[in-house]
């Protein structure tokens, strides 16, 4: 059992970064693994490891580092079956009703078709650009270098635009 | 496009869905689900050790009560192999990296390699440990078996549970022996062939994977 103090971070934690673990979710969840599932996931692993989190990181690094690889674990099928069988239900993820929005709702989808057809570590490493995370921050979810996150990002934001100019035009 | 636009879009797509917990209700059900997993790691170690103590207690009490030596000494070699089947997987567990989920993504996925390419080790290996082993002490153990009368065999259990009649079936003929070994031997190789296919099927994709995703991310372009 956690203590309280850690309660209320630990809300906290989940309101901030909810729907920026969600938008993650959404793009790594292939079926039948929904983006409810992985999310759920995210959420226990975050409650679990809350205790590690040793604060040399932003929490917002820390987040990324930990949704990343839930999502990542999720595609390699490694975790067992059985332990993912338990569903929060005191978690609720209701779609909004659409309104007149449908241009928008285009627009999403363009990016997320053009997101999947990058492969799977360019998808994470564009996520992270698109939530306007600094090139040092990637450098540290990712662990790759600074420079190395530069120069890849240069040609994963170019096949990016390309193929969202072509989707949307 | 803007590259600003690009962004607004992509932070919108999460207003799509509304989010919202009962944060009481979720501490417990997180409780619950680290309890579960504390349950299904204790019950997976009770599977793996407990199949070899029952062996073990088995295999000691034929080795002390059948007084046929051959048969003897090949309880006494399933009883060591036993004792090596519990420390061999016991040290694979401890070799085993530990699953931190908060490392930044490449070691992640390179800790993760390891443990899959450590599975495929011992996947690969089990032929020398778990197969050949057993089915020479289970050859020694049958042809050992011989005429209870020359031996003036009375054993306990049997007389305990009124089985005096099963006596008769020794001593094993050999042909019946020769048909026990073929079924072992055909037993096994199945255990083989099923190993061969869990790494084909599972563990080599995932470790493809893996190395993919690894060489994807330390690619310089």
């Amino acid at each position: 059992m956690i203590p309280n103090k850690m309660n209320i971070n630990f809300e906290q934690i989940l309101e901030e970064n909810k729907h920026k673990i969600y938008r993650i979710c959404k793009i790594y969840a292939v079926s039948p693994i929904e983006p409810q599932d992985l999310f759920q996931e995210v959420v226990f692993q975050i409650w679990k490891s809350l205790g590690s989190f040793k604060g040399t990181a932003s929490i917002s690094t820390w987040i990324y580092k930990i949704t990343l690889n839930v999502c990542y674990r999720s595609k390699l099928k490694y975790e067992k079956k059985e332990e993912k069988t338990i569903s929060f239900e005191s978690i609720h993820i209701v779609p909004v009703e659409k309104t007149s929005q449908n241009d928008q709702n285009d627009k999403h989808q363009a990016l997320y078709d053009c997101i999947a057809t990058l492969n799977e570590s360019d998808q994470a490493l564009i996520i992270l650009y698109l939530d306007e995370v600094r090139y040092k921050e990637i450098a540290l979810i990712t662990g790759l270098t600074e420079n190395h996150v530069a120069v890849k990002m240069k040609r994963i934001r170019k096949l990016l635009f390309n193929c969202i100019t072509a989707k949307i035009a | 496009m803007l590259e600003q636009e690009l962004k607004d879009i992509w932070k919108n797509s999460s207003q799509e869905e509304k989010i919202s917990f009962d944060l009481s209700q979720l501490m417990v059900e997180l409780n619950r689900k680290i309890d579960r997993l504390k349950k299904i790691i204790h019950r997976r170690d009770l599977r793996e050790i407990g199949a070899s103590i029952f062996g073990i207690i088995g295999f000691s009490y034929l080795g002390y009560e059948i007084p046929f030596p051959i048969t003897k000494i090949a309880c006494v070699l399933t009883i060591g192999w036993f004792f090596y089947v519990i420390y061999k997987l016991r040290k694979n567990k401890k070799q085993k990296i530990t699953v931190d989920i908060s490392l930044p993504f490449v070691e992640q996925m390179t800790n993760q390699k390891a443990n899959l390419l450590r599975e495929l080790q011992l996947l690969k290996s089990v032929l020398y440990w778990y197969v050949i082993p057993p089915v020479i002490f289970n050859i020694l153990f049958i042809f050992g078996f011989g005429n209870p009368a020359e031996y003036e065999w009375n054993p306990w259990l049997i007389k305990k549970l009124t089985l005096e009649n099963s006596l008769y079936l020794l001593p094993i003929a050999l042909n019946v022996k020769l048909l026990y070994i073929s079924g072992t031997l055909l037993f096994n190789v199945f255990i083989i062939w099923i190993n061969k296919r869990a790494v084909r099927i599972s563990l080599l994709p995932l470790i493809e994977n893996a190395d993919t995703i690894i060489s994807e991310l330390e690619d310089e372009n």
